[in-house]
C-alpha cells in the first residue's frame, strides 16, 4: 500500500480488549476496515459501542490488542510514542467533541502550535497561514482573542482550523458536533463537507443519526462490532432516529393531577459567558406524576441535562419556577437544597460517580449519613438490602474499582435509593455500559417504576423511549409536542420542534363538529389530548363511527395528500379533544422536506382510505 | 474580516509557558515561594557568613587587642619601659583595674564598674570605639563601656556616685559611651566598663599605680607561639621583680574570640536553611505533580498535534527555570538585606562594627545554583512522568492515582462498618488516597515541626546549663566584700534580713595548674563552699563530693580533660595558689561543667582553704539563699535592703548581686541566639505551612467532582468542610506525633554543635513540653487554615460546577 494507494488506512482483523474490573471488555472485535482517499466516512452507533476506541486505534492514540493498522505502508502500532506524536503531526488532523484548544492561548497560538512542534514554525509565514485558516472557517476576526470568549461553535472552527494547518492526509473528528447546537451542529457538518469537496479525507464518529446520510461511506459499531449500515441517504433524507414512543400509553398533555411529582413553569435558562449568551432552554412548561417511567430524549446539545440539573436543584433557572413534591427548591440555599435532595431524589450519572475510597456498602451508606435518616446501625442492612436488590450483595465490600462498569452504575442506583427517595433521576446512566449491561439497569428502572418510584432518566438512545410511560423531546432547549413527535416521528426535532410552534391549538367540545362529509380541508389535525371520532353517514342519514382516534393520532391527511373533500365527517369524543392543527401550506412544505414523513402519511391516508372504502362497500 | 498579521515572535508553545504562568496565579506564587524561602535563607545565611568572617575579625584587629593580658601587684612605669624591651614585644600597656559600685544620685542600688585606669587615651592597645559623647575623658570624667550583652542604663551626661574599695564615694560624669570588644563575650558576671585617666584615679587617692598589663607582641599578632613565648617571657620578668601574677591570658588578634562560636552559630542556621530548601523542594514536588496531573489533557492534545515528548518535558522545564528566577528576583535582595541584618545582630553583640552593607557573590551564585537545581531537580520527575504520559491515557479521565487500589485502607468487617460514620471514614481514606503527596506533606510539615519543637528544646536546655553555670557561682542574692570578714559576723548581719533563710560562706582563690616540668598549664579558680552546701547540685562524671575535713583534696570540673585526658579519682594535680608553693592536691571527684570559661574550676573544703590563704573562719562571699520572690522586682528590692542593711553595718561591700537579675543578664547572648533559630524555625513552619495548604488545595481541587457528588446525596456546606478539615487535621496529627519523635535527634544535633562550639562540650538535652504544645496548637490552627479556605471555596460551588469541572 503505497502512498500512491487509494487507501489511507488500513485496519487488519482488530481487536482492542480493555481490563475493567474483573472482567475484559472488548471495545472493538475483529474490524477489518479501509478508509479511502477523498471519502467522508461516517462511523455511528450508540455511547459505548467502541466508536470512539476505532478513531483511537486508527490515530494511534490507543495501541490494538491483535491485528494491524496500515497507514500507507507503515504499520503505526511499530512507531513508539514520540514517531507516533511526528506521524499525527505531519499525517492527521484531529477534531475532539470537546474541542480541546489550548486554553491560554489565542485562536491563532492555538493553530500555530502544531508547525511549532513539527519544527516548521516562522513567525510571519505561520501567522498568515494561521490566519487564512481561521478566515477559512470563518472566525478569522477573532483570531486574537483566547478560546473562553469564544462560543462552541467557534471554539470548533478553531479546532479544525488547527486540524488542517499542517495540511494533513486524514481528518479525524470525534463527535465533532456532539456539543453544538442544532444549527452550529449543521455549519461544523457543512464545513467538514467542503473539505471533503476540496479532496480531503474525513471520518467522523457521530451518533447523530441526521447526518448519516450525508457520509460518502457509513459504519455502524454496536458493542465493538463494526458492520455496513443499511441506511442510505435514499431512505432517510433529513430524520433524527425516530423516537419510537410507547404506543398503548396516552400524550402526558392528558395526565391531570392533583400532586403532581415535578412542576416546571416557564423555565428559562441563559447560560453567558464572555462569548455571549447561550439559551439553554426556552419557557418549559412541565407536569410530571409520581409513580412514572419518563425519558427526556434529544440530540446531544439539546438542553437534557440542564432541564435535568432543573429538577434535581444543581442548577439554577434563569427565570422560572420549579416545584418538586410540591416546593419551590430554588427558595432554599444551596446546602438546604443538598440535604433537600439526599432526603428526595436519587441521582444517578452517566459514569457513576461512586466515591473511590469507599467500597459499594459504604457508597451506599453515605447517603444515608448525610441526610441522617434510619437508625445508625441500621443503616449497613438496609444498604446491603439495596445492593442485594441490585444484584450486588457478594461485591459489597469492594471498591469500584474491582467491579465492572454494569456493576458500577447498579451500585450507584443501589446509592441512589438510600434514602428512599420518591424520585430517581438518571443522565445518561446507560451510556457508558455495552448493551447488556445496559438492558439490567433499564429492567432495573423498570422495575422500580413498578414499585412506585418516579423515574427521569435522560438519553439520546432513541430506543430506550420504547420502555418508558412517557417521553419529552427536547429540540434547542424547547420541548416539542408529543403529539407532534407521535404523529410526524420521522421528522427531525428541528422540524417537530417549528410544528410544535406553528401549530393552531383547538379545544373541541365533545360531539362538537371538527370536519363535515364532503367539505374541502385545508388543515393537517393532530391530537393532542382526548379524542375524535370518525363518522360515516349513509344515504338514509344514520351514521356510522368509524374510528376513534386519540392521542399522537392525526386526520386530514386523506384529503391533503389524495386530494378531494372529506369523506367522513369527524367530531370530538365524549370527552372532547384538543388538536394542533398545521395549516395546508406548512404541511406540504414539512412533508417536502421529510421524505420518510410524506412515505409514512400516503401510506396512512392510503389505509385509511381502503379501509374506508371497504365499510362502505360493506355497508 | 481578515485580522492584521502581527507575527509572534514568541513560538506558541513558550507562549503557552508564559501565559501557564501568568493565568494561575496561586499556582506560580506557591511554587515561587516555595523556591524563595529555602534560596531566601540560604542567601540570608551565606551573605550573613561572609561578612561576619571578613569584618568581625578585621574590626576586631583594626581595635588592636591585647595579646596578652595580665593581672599582678601594683607596679609602676619603669616595668612597663622595662617589659618593652623583651624580644618579640611590640607594645605594652599599663592600667590600674578595680572594681568600683556606681549609682545614679540617690539611686540606692549601685551596680558593680569595672573601673581601668589609662594613662593616655591615644594608646595603642585595644581602640576603644566610641558609641556617643567623646573618647578622651577629662579629669573627674569617665567613659562607659556598653554593648548588647553589657548595659548600664548610664547616659552621658550623667553623674555617677562612685564608691570605692575604701567606702569613700565620689562623683564622676559621664562623658562618653565607647564598645570595649574585649567584654563583647557571654560573662556570667556581666558588669560594664568604667574608663578614666591615671589623674582621675589620682584624684580619688589611688595613685599612680598600675595592676593591669596590655601587651602586643610583634607582627599580627597571629603567631600563638611566640605569644606564649612573650608571655613566658614577661611573667618571669614579674615574678622575678617579687610581684604574684594573678592572672594571664594570652589571645590572637587576628581571631575575635567568639568568631568561632558565632560562625558556627551561622553554620547552625545555615543547616537549618538547608533543611529548608529540601523541605520546599518537596513542595515543588507535590506543586508539579498536581500541575501536570492537571495538564495532563493538554499533554495529550499536545502530542495529538505532533508535540514530542522531549518538547513537551522542555516546555515544562522552561516553565520550572522561569519559576526560579522569579524566587530570585525576590530571594537575592532579601537575602542580602537579611543577610547583612543578621550580621549586624550579631556583631553588635560582640561589640564588632561592619564594613557596611553589600552584596556577597558567592552567596548570589550559591542562590542562583539552588534556585535552579533544587526546583529543577525536584521538578524533573514529575514533568519527565507527566511529559511521557501516553496520549490515550493523557486525553481520558484518567488521573494518576484518581483510582485508589483494589482494597481500601482502614477496611473494616462488615460488623464494624455500623460502628463507624462513613463521612469520617471518608476523610480518613481521602487522607491516604494520594500517597506520593501525603509522604511529602508529612515529611515537610513534621521536619518543621521537629525543628520547632528543637528551638525550645535548646532554649530549655541552654537554660539548664546556664541555671548550672549560675549555681556555680551565685545565690538567690551573692554578697561580696571587699575583704574578708568572719563568717559569724557576716551571718549575723544577714540572718537579720526577714528573709534570710541560709547563709553559705565561698572562699576562693586564684590557683595555677602547673605539670611535672613546673610549666603553667592554666590559671585554676578553686573556690571553697561549706562542705555541706545546699546551692551546689553538681553531676559528677567521676568521684565523689568532699568530705568534711578533707585537706590537699579536690574536686575539678570535666575541663581537667583538656590537660589530663585520662585523669581519675586518686590522681594527684600540681596546683600553684598565688603566693604560695606547688603542692600535690589529690582529685576526688570530677563534675560536668560548660566549658564556657575555658579554665578549670576547682573544689576545695572551706576549712583547708581558708586556712592555706591564712583567712581560717573568713570569706569575702558570702551566697544567701532567701524566701524572697524570684521575679526581678522583688529580687531587686532585697538586694538593695540588703545593700543598705550591709551598708548600715558598716561592712565594706564590693557588690550584691541578685541571682535572678544576673541570670538573666548572662542569658541574654543565649536569647540572641534562641532568637535567630526561632526564625529558622518559623521559617520552616512557613515552609511547613505552605505544603499543607497546597497540599490540601490540590486535594480539594482534585476532588472537585467529588464533593460536586456529595452534595448530590445530600452532603450540606458543613459536612463536606468537615470532611476537608478532618483531612488537614488528621494530617496535621500525623506530623505532630513523628515530629515530637525528629525532635530528639534533632534537639541533640543543635545542642552538640552549639554547645561543641560554643561552651567546648556537647550540651545535655532537657526536653520541654512547651515547644510540643506550641507546636500543637500551631498544626492545629494551620491545619484549619489550611483546609479551610480550599473547604470554603469547595463548599461555595454549585454543583452544577463542580461536575462540569475537568
Amino acid at each position: 500500500m503505497s502512498e500512491n494507494s487509494n487507501t489511507v488506512i488500513q485496519l487488519q482483523d482488530v481487536v482492542k480488549t480493555y481490563q475493567t474490573g474483573e472482567i475484559p471488555f472488548t471495545a472493538l472485535d475483529h474490524v477489518n476496515l479501509d478508509i479511502r482517499k477523498g471519502e467522508f466516512l461516517g462511523i455511528t452507533g450508540k455511547s459505548g459501542a467502541g466508536k470512539t476506541t476505532f478513531l483511537n486505534m486508527i490515530s494511534g492514540v490507543s495501541e490494538v490488542t491483535s491485528g494491524s493498522v496500515r497507514f500507507y505502508d507503515t504499520a503505526i502500532e511499530t512507531l513508539d510514542e514520540d514517531r507516533l506524536a511526528r506521524w499525527r503531526g505531519e499525517n492527521l488532523g484531529i477534531i475532539y467533541q470537546s474541542f480541546e484548544l489550548m486554553p491560554t492561548l489565542d485562536l491563532a497560538e492555538n493553530v500555530m502550535l502544531p508547525p511549532d512542534f513539527l519544527g516548521a514554525y516562522q513567525p510571519r509565514v505561520s501567522k498568515e497561514h494561521a490566519l487564512e485558516l481561521l478566515e477559512l472557517v470563518d472566525i478569522a476576526e477573532h483570531a486574537y482573542k483566547i478560546p473562553a470568549h469564544i462560543s462552541g461553535g467557534q471554539k470548533q472552527r478553531v479546532a479544525i482550523a488547527r486540524a488542517l494547518v499542517n495540511d494533513p492526509q486524514l481528518i479525524i473528528a470525534d463527535e465533532p458536533t456532539g456539543n453544538l447546537d442544532s444549527v452550529t451542529a449543521e455549519t461544523i457538518f457543512q464545513i467538514f463537507e467542503k473539505l471533503v469537496e476540496q479532496g480531503k479525507t474525513v471520518v467522523m464518529v457521530t451518533h447523530d443519526e441526521s447526518f448519516a446520510p450525508r457520509f460518502t461511506r457509513r459504519f455502524h459499531i454496536t458493542d465493538g462490532v463494526i458492520s455496513a449500515s443499511s441506511v442510505t441517504s435514499e431512505t432517510s433524507v433529513t430524520s433524527d432516529a425516530p423516537i419510537l414512543l410507547s404506543e398503548s400509553k396516552k400524550c402526558n398533555n392528558e395526565r391531570v393531577s392533583e400532586k403532581p411529582a415535578i412542576i416546571l413553569r416557564d423555565v428559562d435558562k441563559v447560560y453567558e459567558n464572555a462569548a455571549g449568551k447561550f439559551v439553554a432552554l426556552k419557557s418549559v412548561d412541565l407536569q410530571l406524576d409520581y409513580g412514572q417511567f419518563i425519558s427526556i430524549v434529544g440530540k446531544s446539545g439539546c438542553g437534557k441535562s440542564t432541564l435535568l440539573n432543573m429538577i434535581t436543584g444543581i442548577d439554577h433557572p434563569t427565570d422560572g419556577e420549579v416545584l418538586i413534591g410540591g416546593e419551590d427548591i430554588y427558595k432554599m440555599s444551596e446546602s438546604e437544597r443538598s440535604l433537600w435532595r439526599g432526603k428526595n431524589l436519587g441521582v444517578v450519572f452517566q459514569f457513576f460517580q461512586l466515591l473511590p475510597t469507599l467500597t459499594l456498602l459504604e457508597n451506599t451508606i453515605l447517603p444515608m449519613d448525610y441526610c441522617n435518616l434510619y437508625a445508625f446501625n441500621e443503616r449497613p442492612q438496609r444498604a446491603m438490602e439495596l445492593l442485594k436488590m441490585v444484584g450486588l450483595e457478594e461485591e459489597a465490600d469492594k471498591l469500584p474499582t474491582a467491579v465492572s462498569s454494569g456493576q458500577q452504575q447498579s451500585a450507584a442506583i443501589a446509592r441512589a435509593l438510600a434514602t428512599d427517595p420518591s424520585i430517581i433521576l438518571a443522565d445518561e446512566p446507560t451510556g457508558n455500559l455495552d448493551s447488556k449491561s445496559a438492558d439490567n439497569i433499564l429492567n432495573l428502572f423498570e422495575d422500580l417504576a413498578k414499585q412506585g418510584k418516579t423515574i427521569l432518566i435522560v438519553t439520546h438512545d432513541p430506543s430506550i423511549t420504547q420502555r418508558t410511560d412517557q417521553t419529552i423531546i427536547l429540540s434547542d432547549g424547547e420541548i416539542i409536542d408529543q403529539a407532534v413527535a407521535r404523529a410526524l416521528p420521522f421528522l427531525s426535532h428541528g422540524q417537530m420542534l417549528e410544528t410544535t410552534k406553528e401549530a393552531e391549538r383547538r379545544r373541541i367540545a365533545p360531539g362538537a363538529t371538527i370536519l363535515k362529509e364532503g367539505e374541502k380541508v385545508d388543515n393537517f389535525f393532530m391530537i393532542t389530548a382526548g379524542e375524535v371520532d370518525i363518522i360515516a353517514t349513509n344515504r338514509a342519514g344514520k351514521e356510522t363511527q368509524l374510528a376513534q382516534l386519540g392521542c399522537g393520532q392525526f386526520f386530514g391527511e386523506v384529503e391533503l395528500t389524495q386530494g378531494g373533500d372529506t369523506i367522513a365527517q369527524v367530531r370530538g369524543a365524549s370527552a372532547g379533544a384538543e388538536l394542533a392543527v398545521l395549516p395546508r401550506k406548512f404541511f406540504f412544505d414539512l412533508v417536502d422536506g421529510s421524505t420518510l414523513t410524506r412515505r409514512a402519511i400516503e401510506e396512512t391516508a392510503s389505509a385509511r382510505l381502503s379501509e374506508n372504502r371497504r365499510r362502505k362497500t360493506d355497508r | 474580516m481578515k485580522a492584521d498579521i502581527k507575527p509572534n515572535l514568541l513560538k506558541p508553545r513558550w507562549s503557552k509557558v508564559f501565559s501557564d504562568l501568568w493565568d494561575d496565579k496561586t499556582r506560580t506564587i506557591l511554587v515561587v515561594a516555595s523556591i524563595a524561602v529555602g534560596v531566601f535563607a540560604i542567601g540570608m545565611v551565606i551573605t550573613s557568613y561572609a561578612i561576619l568572617d571578613a569584618d568581625i575579625n578585621q574590626s576586631y584587629a583594626s581595635g588592636n587587642p591585647p595579646n596578652i593580658e595580665i593581672w599582678t601587684d601594683d607596679f609602676d612605669d619603669g616595668l612597663v619601659q622595662s617589659l618593652k624591651k623583651i624580644e618579640g614585644i611590640e607594645d605594652v600597656e599599663g592600667q590600674h583595674s578595680l572594681n568600683v559600685r556606681a549609682s545614679l544620685g540617690d539611686d540606692e542600688n549601685p551596680q558593680n564598674l569595672k573601673m581601668l585606669g589609662f594613662s593616655d587615651f591615644d594608646g595603642e592597645i585595644n581602640l576603644l570605639k566610641p558609641i556617643e559623647g567623646t573618647a578622651y575623658p577629662k579629669r573627674g570624667e569617665v567613659l562607659i563601656s556598653q554593648d548588647m550583652v553589657h548595659v548600664s542604663g548610664f547616659q552621658v551626661g550623667d553623674t555617677l556616685n562612685i564608691q570605692l574599695p575604701d567606702e569613700s564615694t565620689h562623683e564622676l560624669t559621664v562623658v562618653g559611651l565607647v564598645t570595649d570588644q574585649l567584654t563583647s563575650k557571654p560573662d556570667p558576671d556581666a558588669t560594664n566598663n568604667a574608663y578614666v585617666t591615671m589623674d582621675t584615679l589620682h584624684s580619688l587617692g589611688l595613685g599612680y599605680v598600675y595592676n593591669h598589663l596590655y601587651i602586643t607582641v610583634d607582627g599580627e599578632g597571629s603567631d600563638g607561639e611566640l605569644i606564649t613565648n612573650v608571655t613566658l617571657a614577661v611573667e618571669d620578668k614579674i615574678e622575678r621583680s617579687g610581684r604574684i601574677i594573678y592572672r594571664t591570658e594570652e589571645r590572637l588578634s587576628t581571631e575575635h574570640p567568639m568568631t568561632d562560636s558565632m560562625l558556627a552559630v551561622v553554620g547552625i542556621l545555615g543547616v537549618l536553611g538547608g533543611l529548608i530548601t529540601i523541605l520546599s523542594s518537596s513542595l515543588i514536588i507535590n506543586t508539579l505533580n498536581a500541575l501536570m496531573t492537571q495538564q495532563l489533557r493538554q499533554i495529550g492534545i499536545m502530542k495529538l498535534v505532533g508535540g514530542r515528548s522531549k518538547q513537551i518535558l522542555g516546555m515544562y522545564l522552561i516553565l520550572i527555570v522561569i519559576y526560579g528566577l522569579i524566587a530570585l528576583l525576590f530571594a537575592i535582595p532579601l537575602g542580602a538585606l537579611a543577610g547583612y541584618l543578621l550580621s549586624f545582630a550579631i556583631a553588635s553583640l560582640l561589640g564588632a562594627v561592619l564594613q557596611g552593607f553589600r552584596i556577597v557573590p558567592s552567596a548570589i551564585i550559591a542562590q542562583v545554583i539552588i534556585a535552579f537545581l533544587i526546583p529543577l531537580g525536584a521538578g524533573f520527575f514529575p514533568v519527565k512522568s507527566g511529559a511521557k504520559t501516553s496520549v490515550r491515557r493523557a486525553i481520558s479521565n484518567f488521573r494518576p492515582g484518581s483510582q485508589p487500589k483494589k482494597r481500601a485502607l482502614f477496611n473494616f468487617d462488615a460488623k464494624w462498618v455500623s460502628k463507624i460514620s462513613r463521612p469520617i471514614l471518608l476523610s480518613f481514606r481521602n487522607t491516604f488516597r494520594k500517597k506520593g503527596r501525603l509522604l511529602l506533606t508529612i515529611f515537610t510539615l513534621t521536619v518543621a515541626g521537629a525543628v520547632f519543637i528543637a528551638v525550645f528544646n535548646v532554649r530549655d536546655s541552654m537554660d539548664n546549663v546556664m541555671d548550672q553555670l549560675m549555681e556555680h557561682f551565685m545565690g538567690d542574692v551573692t554578697v561580696t566584700f571587699q575583704h574578708p570578714y568572719r563568717v559569724s559576723e557576716v551571718n549575723q548581719a544577714l540572718f537579720q534580713i526577714p528573709e534570710t533563710e541560709a547563709v553559705e560562706a565561698w572562699g576562693g582563690a586564684m590557683a595555677e595548674l602547673v605539670d611535672e616540668q613546673g610549666e603553667v598549664l592554666s590559671n585554676f579558680s578553686i573556690t571553697a563552699p561549706p562542705q555541706d552546701t545546699q546551692l551546689l547540685n553538681s553531676e559528677f562524671l567521676a568521684g565523689r563530693w568532699l568530705l568534711p575535713g578533707e585537706e590537699k583534696s579536690i574536686v575539678v570540673s570535666d575541663s581537667i580533660y583538656n590537660f589530663y585526658p585520662d585523669l581519675k579519682p586518686g590522681d594527684m594535680l600540681n596546683i600553684k595558689i598565688s603566693g604560695k608553693r606547688v603542692e600535690k592536691w589529690e582529685v576526688v571527684g570530677v563534675f560536668r561543667f560548660i566549658d564556657m570559661l575555658g579554665d578549670p574550676l576547682g573544689y576545695a573544703t572551706f576549712d583547708f582553704l581558708s586556712t592555706k590563704i591564712n583567712l581560717p573562719d573568713q570569706a569575702n562571699s558570702y551566697r544567701v539563699t532567701t524566701t524572697a520572690l524570684q521575679d526581678i522586682s522583688s529580687q531587686n528590692e532585697l538586694t538593695q535592703r540588703i545593700d543598705q542593711h550591709l551598708n548600715n553595718e558598716n561592712f565594706a561591700i564590693k557588690s550584691v548581686q541578685s541571682g535572678t537579675v544576673l541570670r538573666k543578664n548572662a542569658s541574654q547572648g543565649m536569647n540572641a541566639l534562641i532568637i535567630f533559630l526561632l526564625i529558622m524555625a518559623v521559617l520552616t513552619a512557613f515552609v511547613g505551612s505552605i505544603g499543607l495548604t497546597g497540599t490540601m488545595s490540590i486535594n480539594v481541587l482534585e476532588r472537585t467532582r467529588e464533593i460536586g457528588v456529595m452534595r448530590t446525596i445530600g452532603a450540606v456546606d458543613k459536612v463536606i468542610m468537615q470532611s476537608v478539615i478532618i483531612e488537614g487535621l488528621v494530617i496535621g496529627m500525623i506530623t505532630w506525633a513523628l515530629a515530637i519523635g525528629l525532635s530528639f535527634p534533632i534537639s541533640d544535633f543543635l545542642l552538640t554543635i552549639i554547645g561543641e562550639t560554643m561552651m567546648g562540650s556537647a550540651m545535655t538535652l532537657k526536653f520541654t513540653p512547651l515547644g510540643i504544645f506550641l507546636w500543637l496548637g500551631i498544626v492545629i490552627v494551620l491545619s484549619v487554615i489550611a483546609s479551610i479556605m480550599p473547604a470554603r471555596n469547595a463548599a461555595k460551588l454549585t454543583i452544577n460546577e463542580v461536575l462540569a469541572y475537568e
